[in-house]
Order: structure tokens, then C-alpha cells, then sequence
């Protein structure tokens, strides 16, 4: 389930619930399996979800995180003072943020994890937001994308194929260092005589640009639902109101996903509206219950 | 769709692993068995594995990941935790057609595993991260 995603909907929004500073029971799910996310979406949007993720997980849950972009970020793209009127500039030095121009850059950053955390559990990171894996991925087969570097199928050729590789070998990449540095973080707890149950897993989250027509047919993107077990599809409500504020944007937010399925039976539909100053307003949309399956009452016993 | 094991290849791999370590064989059963799940893949890893093809290669860090030597000579860093493998066969029938779970490497890294017969080599933190990231001087 996607979790820390689900903390945010419910920080900043009519729900408006803040957990205590490092309250752990909004992890529903302590597998790193079950619990990354890619969100599809229009880059702005997607970059201003990442964000608020960031602030939400470094601030309220007291996690430590890695924030990949390959644009340097000039200004906050969502206001969160007013959700958040306790923030504390010290829980935004939890967020560490690097620019990675290329994709055999961000590669190798991802791969030297391992490198930093051995020996300092305390510095590895819970929580790797990538901003813009379509940034990365797309025009890599066409002249190698801007990098020198000769790495597992980049720039040799052009074809799908070699995207689709690249995506893959990309995401697999990173859920194998989410998992390494989970492993870590279970280590450092037994060395100090804490309960393993008490390790909060490393997530991932990453973004990418797709156009809603485009999603179906978009071969990278089906790549990466292979790999993150739960997707976050933001889509634009053309005919919406924006409740009352003219510069107001809505949209519509899915959770859909293999992780979805095995989580706790949370809203799985979001409404959002970004005000006109860009702050970020989510709702549940609520269905009727349908009778719940037998079988996944027993699951969650 | 999925980039981890199917609950019954799992079970399979663990029925290996005893089995082998009661007998230091596999028993027909499970070569069926094997054949039945990974098809054509299965014989070819078992080749990777009677050559000596796969290497676990582990760095002071605790980081680990599978090298297989392919039959063409060309080295594959394989993800066994999620499923990635570099060569074209996993690229086509995994990626693209979705006609299979893994390729041969993948599976011969899963075998291996299971039997303890990978060939182990230590290597630098620094060089694991090339490793991983496919950017090692042995990759082509
Ligand atoms: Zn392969």
C-alpha cells in the first residue's frame, strides 16, 4: 500500500490529521515490496506531489530522505506553511537533494548507496524520491542522451528495446538499493537491541510524465508497473469548478497496483485541488462498501 | 506482471535447496518440475551452471549481486531481489512480450543460490557501484 502517499492525502486536507512527530502507524505495510510507488502524471503536479512527500515524510514521520531531480528545484513548488503551520527548518535538512544532469549519473548515484550507508545506518536514507524518471529514460536510445558512459544498452541503437532495458535495469536498481538499505537499517536496530518490527522499510517514489491518452499504449510506463507494485495516476478534471476559486485546478488521484491490492482497505481515489497559490487540498472520494472478500479478511487477521 | 517469484517457483526453489543438500542431486521430480515453470530456461541454466558461469560478487559493504557469463562471452550483472538481467532474451520475452518470468542468467543466479555452487569473488565498494550501475569496465 502506498502508505507514505496516503499520509500526505490525509496531512494536507479536509482530513487534515497529523501524526505525532515520528508516529509509525501510518505504516500499514512494512515491506519495501508493497510499498513503492511511480506516480504518472503532468510533470507539475507529479513534481509538487514528490515534494509535499518529501516535507510530509522528513517532517511528520521523522524519516530520512533522498531526492533525486535532474532539475535544480529554485523554489518550493507547494506552500506548506499554512498545512503545516509546526514545520521546523531543522525537518527540512532530513531532505537531501541532488541533481543528477544524466541518466549513467543517477545510475551510479543510486548504485553508491550501498557505499554511504554501510557502517551509518543513521545517514541511509528511508525514503528515495526520484522527480522525472522521463527525464532520464526518454531519448536515451538516440545518441546516448548527453552521458559517455557505455552502460547496460544506453545509447546503443535507438529501439524501444533498449528503453525498456534501461527503464527496467533503472527501477530494478532501485528497488534492489531500497531493499539493501532496508536491510541495513534492520541490522543497525539489532545491533542496538531493538525490535526488527520497529525498522521502517526504505521506500521509493518516483514520477513520470505521461499524458493520460498516452498511458495505456506507453510501453516505459508499463515497465515501470512491473517493478513499482503501486501506481498513483493523476488525472486533470477538465469540467471542474475548483470550489469557487477561479485559478483553482482539480484532479482526480488512483492508487491502483498489486501493493494496493495487499494493503489495508484504504481510499483508493483521491480528489485534489491545487489553489491558485499552488497549495495542494485532497479529499477521499468515497464509493458505497462493497461486501468485503473472505478471503482478504483473513489476510488482514 | 510482476518482477518477483510466483509463490510456486519460490516453493520449488526451496525443495531444490533441501533436496540438494540431503543429496547433492537433483531428483527427477524436480527437473520436471523445473522444466514444467521455466521451460527452455531450465535446462539451458542448468548448462550456466554445469560451466561454472555464475559468479556472486560481494563487496565490504554487504552489497551482493550475480555476474553470468553468457554463452556468448559477454558478462550480465543479474537482480535476483527484483527481476533485471541486461541480454536481449529478457529484454524481448520478459519486457516486450511478457511471454516469460526470467531469463536463463536470472534463473542460474536463483539455482545457483539454491545449491551454493556460485563461484565468489570480492570486489571494492567503488566497483560494486559500477557493477550495479552497468558501468563497469567489463561491461561492453
Ligand atoms: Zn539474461
Amino acid at each position: 500500500m502506498a502508505d507514505i502517499l496516503e499520509a500526505v492525502f490525509k496531512r494536507h486536507g479536509c482530513l487534515n490529521s497529523q501524526p505525532q512527530t515520528g508516529d509509525q502507524s501510518v505504516f500499514c505495510n512494512r515491506s519495501t515490496e508493497c510499498s513503492s510507488v511511480v506516480v504518472a502524471g503532468e510533470r507539475g503536479i507529479s513534481r509538487a506531489l514528490l515534494f509535499l512527500a518529501a516535507v510530509t515524510a522528513a517532517a511528520d514521520l521523522d524519516l530520512k530522505v533522498l531526492f533525486y531531480t535532474h532539475t535544480a528545484i529554485q523554489k518550493f513548488p507547494v506552500p506548506v506553511n499554512e498545512t503545516m503551520t509546526d514545520l521546523k527548518p531543522d525537518s527540512l535538512k532530513k531532505i537531501k537533494f541532488v541533481y543528477r544532469r544524466s541518466l549513467e549519473e543517477l545510475l551510479l548515484d543510486v548504485a553508491s548507496q550501498h557505499e554511504l550507508a554501510s557502517g551509518a545506518a543513521a545517514s541511509a536514507p528511508s525514503l528515495v524520491l526520484v522527480d522525472g524518471l522521463d527525464s532520464y529514460l526518454h531519448g536515451i536510445g538516440v545518441g546516448g542522451g548527453g552521458g559517455s558512459g557505455g552502460g547496460s544498452g544506453v545509447g546503443s541503437g535507438g529501439s524501444r528495446k533498449d528503453e525498456m532495458s534501461t527503464t527496467a535495469h533503472l527501477a530494478a536498481l532501485l528497488m534492489d538499493t531500497s531493499s539493501f538499505l532496508t536491510r541495513i537499517h534492520e541490522e543497525m536496530a539489532d545491533s542496538r537491541g531493538m525490535e526488527r518490527g520497529a525498522v521502517i522499510p526504505c521506500r521509493v517514489i518516483a514520477s513520470y510524465h505521461s499524458d493520460v491518452e498516452a498511458m495505456t499504449a506507453d510501453p516505459v510506463l508499463g515497465v515501470l508497473d512491473r517493478y513499482f507494485p503501486t501506481r498513483c495516476t493523476l488525472v486533470k478534471d477538465a469540467g471542474s469548478s475548483g470550489g469557487g476559486d477561479e485559478f483553482a485546478h482539480e484532479w482526480q488521484v488512483y492508487l491502483s497496483g498489486t501493493g494496493v491490492r495487499h494493503g489495508a482497505a484504504n481510499e483508493l481515489e483521491w480528489y485534489l485541488v491545487v489553489h491558485a497559490n499552488g497549495a495542494m487540498e485532497f479529499s477521499p472520494i468515497t464509493k458505497p462498501v462493497a461486501p468485503r472478500n473472505p478471503d482478504q479478511q483473513m489476510e488482514r487477521v | 506482471m510482476s518482477s518477483v517469484l510466483p509463490f510456486v517457483a519460490e516453493q520449488l526453489l526451496k525443495d531444490i535447496e533441501k533436496s540438494y543438500k540431503e543429496a547433492s542431486q537433483l531428483p527427477d521430480d524436480l527437473l520436471i518440475a523445473l522444466q514444467c515453470i521455466f521451460g527452455s530456461c531450465a535446462l539451458q541454466a542448468l548448462d550456466l551452471l554445469d560451466h561454472r558461469s555464475v559468479t556472486c560478487v560481494s563487496s565490504p559493504s554487504g552489497r551482493r549481486v550475480f555476474r553470468v557469463l553468457g554463452g556468448s562471452g559477454q558478462l550480465y550483472t543479474c537482480f535476483t531481489s527484483c527481476h533485471y538481467c541486461p541480454c536481449p532474451a529478457f529484454s524481448m520475452a520478459v519486457l516486450k512480450r511478457n511471454s516469460g518470468l526470467l531469463c536463463k542468467h536470472i534463473l542460474a543466479a536463483y539455482l545457483c543460490q539454491a545449491m551454493g555452487q556460485s563461484q565468489q569473488e570480492q570486489v571494492s565498494d567503488q566497483d560494486m557501484s559500477r557493477i550495479l550501475a552497468g558501468q563497469a569496465a567489463s561491461d561492453s
